[in-house]
């Protein structure tokens, strides 16, 4: 596996472009129809004229829809989901992977299971429990709820991480007088910031792109995220490709440019724990 | 850039001015217009900003208007209800019979035979809004649905106005062959839709005398089979002969499965030459040159066709504002029912949407009397038909399951209508509705 | 696992011994207060309902009702439908996704000159929210100015254009597609990682013995991948079997129950028709067959790491 045959080379990318056509045109395809006009995107032509192209659907997406609350409240929301999840989840890698208690395992076990309730089992009883603890239609429900779906991923994650972090390093630090909470703060973490980072960001995208709970949770402008904002935008725009379009490319913006920041650490951090 | 949501800052000020005048109490109104991102919600929302501290001191109302889906609305009320929040809803009457199957609303008939106003809002509206002897809500809006038709296509083809199913089918296929990329007619046959259930319960209506699927048997004390499967059978024929009934056919078989907002877009961009229809679809006026040629010049409106030995008769529309069983304050909530469907907002409200006002008052009024539109709707209003107070939640599925097994060919019509019926007649005897 | 047991340390008092091991319970509660508040206690009460004939509509007749709900659940035809698009959809989704998976991080490890670009940016399909992927999909299957069809009748195979998600026959292979689209990225990225740890002179000892591209591929590769190969396996098994937004949010189940799942199905129960004691039977059924899905691979797991 050099790369030195030619022929080798040319059968990897003739591959490589099979599977990056199928996952980028659809991508390719909605960039371009957000900057056709409505004429040009029904017109049933593959490249438009260059006086068909404008802005006029942003500006327009702008105009008569609540995106920039829905915008707001997806990165207030997403953003503390993420903060949470990783500051909770850290905690409790720590318990799980440096001190000895009995139901360690148990805890393991509990923290994964809820993986597999189907979502639709729970939903009214749950719609019910957070309408009893006045949680309904606030950012701090929807940041719970999703933290409680984000949190078993970054605790097993987390776990596997400062488990792979020599002791030792705990040891020095505790006998130089640090505390306890301080290991974890200033030891572990810049060791582990990797993994950090990985289950930050996968907190942040599962929040992002969450529509079930929020559709379930949200009952006004206040708490509606994009995905919401989409799927009302689908549902009552008369069907306007050019602006439903426009909408999802900046839905998807704000997850792009996170991930192009992290992409290096993401492969690295996702694959870590499961490849030893 | 124009953002919505600084609308509704200076009416919470606003709001917030009144409370600090001393004893408010806050209301909790659900309104899906005021919420949902449409040609209502700033002049609605403008109106409210106006008219609420003058004509209801002391009383404020929230700022956030609910759910902006009216389905989603209907869910999380039945759930919550109970709590006593929203203290108002406006809603369509799939979901007040829903609501009031919960036992959530109040019954208004008191409060509302006291009011000045009563006689003013047709009876029929009324009526439908009236389960098991109560008055549950008062109504704001109403439409019923009727044929529209491309005028200058018919002319062009030596057309008249279909009056029978069969004419209906004929004219269909005739324009589908004729007039290229024109499909004879547009209709919503999307699962679990409601338009596509209200666009199929018109045609049923035809079938059945004007009267629902299900009677209520006293004796019983339950809901009883009201219609046949050969009844349920001529309508999903119907729809299979759209389909499929010639060649090119009447109906595109590409559009099998569109919503809503695809029927509504095909007609106003003139790829389908009649729909059955009601009146909002005016408003799509402001999309652009082509819809407003159509809209404005090109269409004519005419009742539904008939099939053999059927009655006029179609789906009657009505949209009430109701007060929660569980609210604190219903003397306050009262008064906000009274404004939402007073003369002024009515008039406001169905002018922007282009639908008919259920109160004699604003029919009356210029703008209203001398419209074409509005006018030709309003004559159709008597052959309207209310639903029965049941849970048509699961009915729905039902129908438009069948409706799709039909020009799915997945069954014949025989066969699904024979289905749908014992389904319908389970549900009645299983108690669910 | 490694663990500091809090060192008996004589100098400590009693107490301190104490606070020092409730410390772990401390640092571990609010993640397990969150995730299990809500939502084991939901799922307990969902389960509780199952056995009753509740409804949100009718209040006041809700009882005990036994087995009921189960029983006809397994008599209607429509969960009978969902129950097996679910089950062909977990299994062909899954399956391919190996498959495909397994390609995919075969071409990533070649190393050609700009590879680095299309590991980089493998894992967009990923990270877009599901109901974005689902517009993009509706939007190039439109039945007038869809991608597709444009393609199609620039080829001059019009006849072929149609409503694709509207189209009993293509709807449910489009809801595969769009979990190929989704999640194959995330397995090649996976794979690809563990292929690299592989110690390169077990590839060296196997081209010694005279194994080919294919041998190596078949006797190297692939044993030292079983054990990430079944943890995507489990974790992609329940999200595709739970997964709700996708046919919920492209075609609602139709046409005609083509691709209806048993997610969409309970929901419609609960939510459409308010009959809350029969939508949770399904729920349960639901986890049912996903803990004796996830035991099984988790046998799996155990028997291979004992190997």
């Amino acid at each position: 596996m050099k790369g030195a045959f030619p022929i080798r080379r040319l059968v990897t990318y003739f591959g490589l472009s099979i599977f990056y056509v199928f996952l980028l045109l659809p991508i390719a395809w909605l960039v371009l129809s957000s900057f056709r006009n409505s004429d040009s995107v029904q017109s049933g032509r593959l490249i438009p004229a260059s006086s068909e192209l404008t802005f006029q659907n942003y500006v327009e997406t702008f105009q008569i829809s609540n995106f920039v609350t829905y915008l707001v409240n997806s990165f207030v929301i997403a953003f503390s989901v993420m903060l949470l999840t990783v500051f909770l989840g850290s905690l409790g890698a720590y318990s799980l992977s440096r001190f000895a208690m009995k139901g360690k395992k148990l805890f393991m076990m509990a923290a994964l299971l809820p993986q597999f309730f189907p979502y639709v089992l729970v939903l009214i009883p749950f719609y019910v429990l957070m309408s009893s603890l006045n949680l309904v239609d606030t950012h701090v429900g929807l940041i719970l709820t999703h933290s409680s779906l984000t949190l078993p991923f970054a605790l097993w994650m987390l776990t596997g991480y400062f488990n792979a972090i020599p002791v030792e390093l705990d040891q020095a630090a505790l006998i130089d007088g640090c505390s306890r909470l301080g290991v974890l703060f200033r030891i572990l973490y810049p060791v582990a910031i990797p993994g950090l980072v990985v289950a930050g960001f996968f907190a942040f995208v599962v929040s992002w792109g969450d529509y079930l709970f929020v559709s379930i949770l949200s009952q006004s402008n206040q708490t509606q995220t994009l995905p919401i904002g989409l799927q009302t935008f689908m549902s009552s725009l008369e069907v306007r490709w050019g602006l439903i379009t426009a909408g999802t490319v900046l839905a998807i913006i704000p997850t792009v440019i996170f991930f192009s920041i992290v992409q290096r650490r993401l492969v690295s951090g996702l694959t870590a724990g499961a490849v030893k | 850039m124009r953002i919505k949501f600084p609308h509704i800052l200076p009416l919470a000020v606003a709001l917030a001015a009144t409370t600090s005048a001393g004893f408010a109490t806050e209301l909790d109104l659900w309104f899906t217009p005021l919420s949902a991102e449409g040609p209502m919600k700033a002049p609605l929302t403008q109106w409210l900003k106006e008219h609420l501290p003058k004509d209801l001191p002391g009383i404020t109302v929230g700022n956030n208007f609910g759910p902006p889906v009216y389905q989603d609305g209907q869910q999380k009320f039945v759930v919550q209800g109970r709590k006593g929040k929203p203290d108002v809803i406006e809603s369509v009457l799939e979901g007040m019979i829903a609501y009031q199957r919960a036992g959530l609303l109040e019954p208004l008939d008191d409060l509302f035979d006291k009011w000045s106003d009563k006689d003013q809002f047709i009876p029929s509206t009324i009526k439908a809004l009236t389960l098991n002897g109560k008055l549950f809500g008062v109504p704001y809006n109403t439409n019923v649905r009727v044929l529209l038709y491309r005028k200058d296509l018919f002319q062009k083809y030596g057309l008249t106005i279909p009056k029978t199913w069969d004419d209906f089918l004929r004219d269909a296929a005739t324009i589908s062959s004729k007039e290229s990329g024109v499909a004879g007619v547009g209709l919503t046959t999307k699962n679990g839709s409601v338009r596509t259930f209200q666009e199929f319960i018109s045609f049923f209506f035809e079938v059945n005398n004007g009267e629902n699927p299900y009677k209520y048997d006293e004796a019983g004390k339950k809901w009883a089979m009201n219609t046949t499967p050969e009844k349920l059978t001529q309508v999903l024929k119907l729809y299979s002969d759209f389909f499929f009934g010639a060649s090119p056919s009447a109906a595109n078989q590409n559009t099998r499965g569109n919503d809503y907002q695809a029927t509504d877009t095909d007609y106003v961009s003139g790829k389908s030459a009649m729909v059955p229809m009601g009146p909002w679809i005016y408003s799509y006026r402001t999309n652009g040159e082509v819809a407003k040629k159509i809209l404005e010049e090109e269409t004519g409106v005419a009742p539904l066709p008939l099939p053999p030995e059927g009655v006029q008769a179609t789906y009657l529309e009505v949209k009430p504002i109701s007060i929660n069983a569980f609210s604190k304050d219903k003397k306050d909530d009262w008064d906000l029912v009274k404004i939402l469907t007073s003369k002024d907002f009515v008039a406001t409200a169905n002018r922007i949407e282009g639908v008919n006002p259920p109160r004699k008052d604003v029919a009356q009024l210029p703008e209203f009397k001398n419209d074409w539109w509005e006018q030709a709707f309003i004559a159709q209003l008597p052959t309207g038909v209310a639903l029965a107070p049941i849970n048509w939640g699961l009915v729905i599925n039902d129908i438009t399951e069948a409706l799709q097994k039909a020009i799915y060919k997945n069954a014949t019509p025989e066969v699904a209508g024979k289905a749908l019926y014992n389904t319908l007649e389970q549900r009645a005897k299983d108690n669910q509705l | 696992m490694i663990a500091v047991t809090p060192q008996r340390n004589s100098s400590l008092s009693l107490w301190q011994n104490l606070g020092r091991r409730s410390f772990a319970y401390w640092l571990i509660f609010p993640v397990l207060l969150l995730i299990l508040g809500l939502n084991l206690y939901p799922t307990i009460q969902g389960i509780l309902t199952s056995f009753t004939n509740q409804s949100l509509i009718d209040p006041s007749h809700s009882g005990y009702i036994g087995i009921d709900n189960y029983f006809k659940l397994l008599q209607d035809p429509v969960f009978r439908v969902s129950l097996g698009h679910s089950l062909e959809l977990t299994f062909a989704a899954v399956l391919l996704q190996v498959i495909l998976g397994l390609i995919m991080a075969h071409l990533l490890i070649q190393k050609v000159p700009g590879i680095h670009f299309f590991r980089s940016v493998a894992m967009i399909t990923w990270v877009l929210p599901i109901i974005a992927s689902v517009v993009m999909f509706r939007f190039i299957t439109l039945p007038n100015y869809g991608l597709i069809n444009i393609v199609l009748k620039e080829l001059g195979l019009a006849p072929l254009a149609r409503n694709w998600f509207g189209d009993e026959k293509y709807a449910f292979l489009l809801v595969l597609i769009m979990h190929l689209w989704r999640n194959v990225p995330f397995y090649a990225i996976a794979f690809m990682a563990a292929m690299q740890a592989i110690p390169a002179d077990l590839y060296e000892a196997a081209r010694i013995d005279g194994a080919g591209d294919w041998r190596q591929f078949w006797f190297v590769t692939l044993p030292n991948l079983r054990y990430i190969i079944l943890v995507m396996v489990v974790l992609h098994v329940t999200f595709t079997f739970n997964n709700f937004d996708f046919v919920f949010l492209s075609t609602g189940g139709g046409p005609v129950n083509a691709t209806e799942v048993l997610p969409t199905y309970i929901y419609k129960q609960a939510w459409n028709g308010y009959a809350l004691g029969y939508a949770s039977a399904g729920g349960v059924i639901m986890l049912v067959i996903l803990v004796v899905l996830v035991l099984v691979c988790n046998k799996f797991i155990k028997g291979l790491s004992e190997q």
